[in-house]
């Protein structure tokens, strides 16, 4: 087994998800995926006053794209839409921790991207 | 009546690839396998420059995004690439979920009715009938692929003569060995991969019942013939039986007799439940080298057939090749999940394995 360091938190990420959950009070919502890899990941977010108030996720995924959408539900809970908009996908691909093959980097931003483009979209 | 043809399951992407109106596309074969059972030296998967693609290289697909990743890369720059890919990466090792090994693919680009899709095509058309043929393909320059037959006549070149008359060496050679000669070989410093094209398998079908028409449709897939006998001309020319490579109106006993000599003899499936018919067609098919006898029936009409055939002085040995009940005791009610059962049975058959309960 490879010991690269992102691999353990993605393994404790994969098997115990953050967030996995469906939002009842979502206001916006997308669901984007990986067409030739297979990854497919719908984001959900409550927004009050500038705020994603909640924030939450579901994904048919691998153990990297499924990570880093659970450490990046714990990391924007609470956050502005500013902030959003200011994390960078290399800080998304750091969060897992260092080692990411190339190739997968991908998988590290789908949530990401997904939720930007749930933020994009108007209020439902 | 139509005939359509059975695909040669090795060469089905390339089928496809060319039966989509694709005027280019990359093929995708797989050359060498390390590791893991999933693999089939020689697996095509061919993608259509429209984004299409058709086969896959791994029984569970899962090298297949990264091979249409590279595909759309030699289509957009017309060179071969050969690229090693783990079959899991290190997330699905660490979870205790990888699939072992890699394998090296070679991917092409290819254009259709030029001298390597010639080759192909051949090899699709050849393989129906039985023909002995190897399908080389040049890893390096000069790039190119060649269909020789057992004959020694080629199809295809690599533009260069001497290296085609070099393949053409090496075939001869390969054709003398026993066993698979499938993989990479060099000769003459160039190396090849080298695929031994089976011929396609051939069940013999007899009785146009809803069962045979069951078994016609699930062997298009599996890339076998359907040959369907039956004495009655209108009931053949159903569309039920579409599926079937051949439709042969005919006393059933006869064609069997004709076809079952030799290693390319046909599996016999006896589905007409009628004892007419029956008899003749086994006493024809246990005196041949059939691989697999089977007849749909009980256990007390099967003891039946037994014990008249042994009357008639057919020899024991033969008669216990028969396969009475037919198919795999799967619990099949219906006539599609008893093709399924028989189906079953006749790949545990060629496969050499006896099935677990």
């Amino acid at each position: 087994m490879s010991d690269a360091p992102y691999l353990a938190l993605v393994v404790e990420h994969y098997r115990r998800p953050r967030n996995c959950r469906s939002l009842a009070a979502a206001t916006h919502r997308h669901e984007g995926a990986n067409p030739l890899c297979g990854d497919r990941l719908r984001m959900e977010a409550e927004v009050r006053g500038g705020v994603l108030t909640d924030i939450g996720f579901q994904a048919s995924a691998c153990a990297i794209a499924t990570a880093s959408a659970s450490l990046l539900t714990e990391r924007l809970r609470g956050a502005t839409l500013r902030e959003v908009e200011a994390l960078g996908e290399d800080e998304v691909v750091g969060a897992l921790g260092a080692g990411v093959p190339t190739p997968r980097r991908g998988c590290a931003t789908l949530a990401l991207r997904v939720l930007r483009d749930a933020l994009a979209g108007a209020p439902g | 009546m139509s005939q359509p043809r059975a695909v040669h399951p090795g060469l089905a992407a390339w089928r496809q690839l060319r039966d989509s109106g694709a005027l280019e596309g990359a093929l995708v074969t797989m050359v060498r396998a390390d590791g893991g059972a999933s693999k089939t030296l020689g697996t095509h998967l061919a993608v259509a420059a429209d984004g299409r693609w058709f086969g896959s290289v791994t029984v569970g697909g899962c090298a297949d995004g990264r091979a249409i990743e590279a595909a759309r890369r030699v289509l957009a720059s017309g060179d071969a690439e050969r690229i090693t890919l783990p079959l899991s990466e290190a997330d699905a090792v660490a979870l205790g979920l990888g699939c072992a090994g890699e394998v090296d693919l070679l991917v092409e680009h290819v254009v259709l009715g030029d001298a390597s899709a010639l080759a192909l095509d051949d090899a699709a058309a050849g393989v129906e009938h039985g023909e002995p043929m190897l399908l080389l393909t040049a890893m390096d320059r000069p790039r190119g692929r060649l269909l020789v037959r057992a004959d020694g006549s080629l199809r295809g070149t690599t533009r260069d003569e001497r290296v085609d008359a070099s393949a053409r060496a090496l075939a001869d050679a390969l054709f003398r060995e026993k066993g698979s000669v499938t993989g990479l070989h060099e000769h003459d410093g160039v190396a090849w991969f080298v695929e031994q094209l089976a011929p396609v398998r051939t069940v013999m079908i007899v009785g146009a019942t809803e069962i045979a028409a069951a078994l016609c449709t699930l062997m298009r897939p599996l890339g076998w013939r359907a040959v369907l006998l039956d004495p009655r001309d209108d009931v053949l020319a159903q569309p039920r039986f579409a599926d079937a490579a051949e439709r042969v109106p005919s006393i059933p006993a006869e064609v069997v007799a004709q076809r079952m000599q030799g290693a390319l003899a046909p599996a016999v499936v006896v589905v007409a439940h009628d004892y007419r018919v029956e008899l003749p067609v086994l006493r024809a098919a246990l005196a041949g080298d059939s691989p697999y006898v089977g007849m749909l029936g009980s256990r007390k009409r099967g003891a039946t057939m037994r014990a008249m055939l042994a009357e008639e002085g057919v020899d024991a040995s033969r008669i216990a090749r028969l396969r009475s009940p037919i198919g795999l005791a799967i619990g099949a009610e219906g006539p599609v999940e008893i093709a399924v059962s028989i189906l079953a049975e006749l790949v545990a058959t060629w496969r050499g394995v006896a099935p677990r309960p």
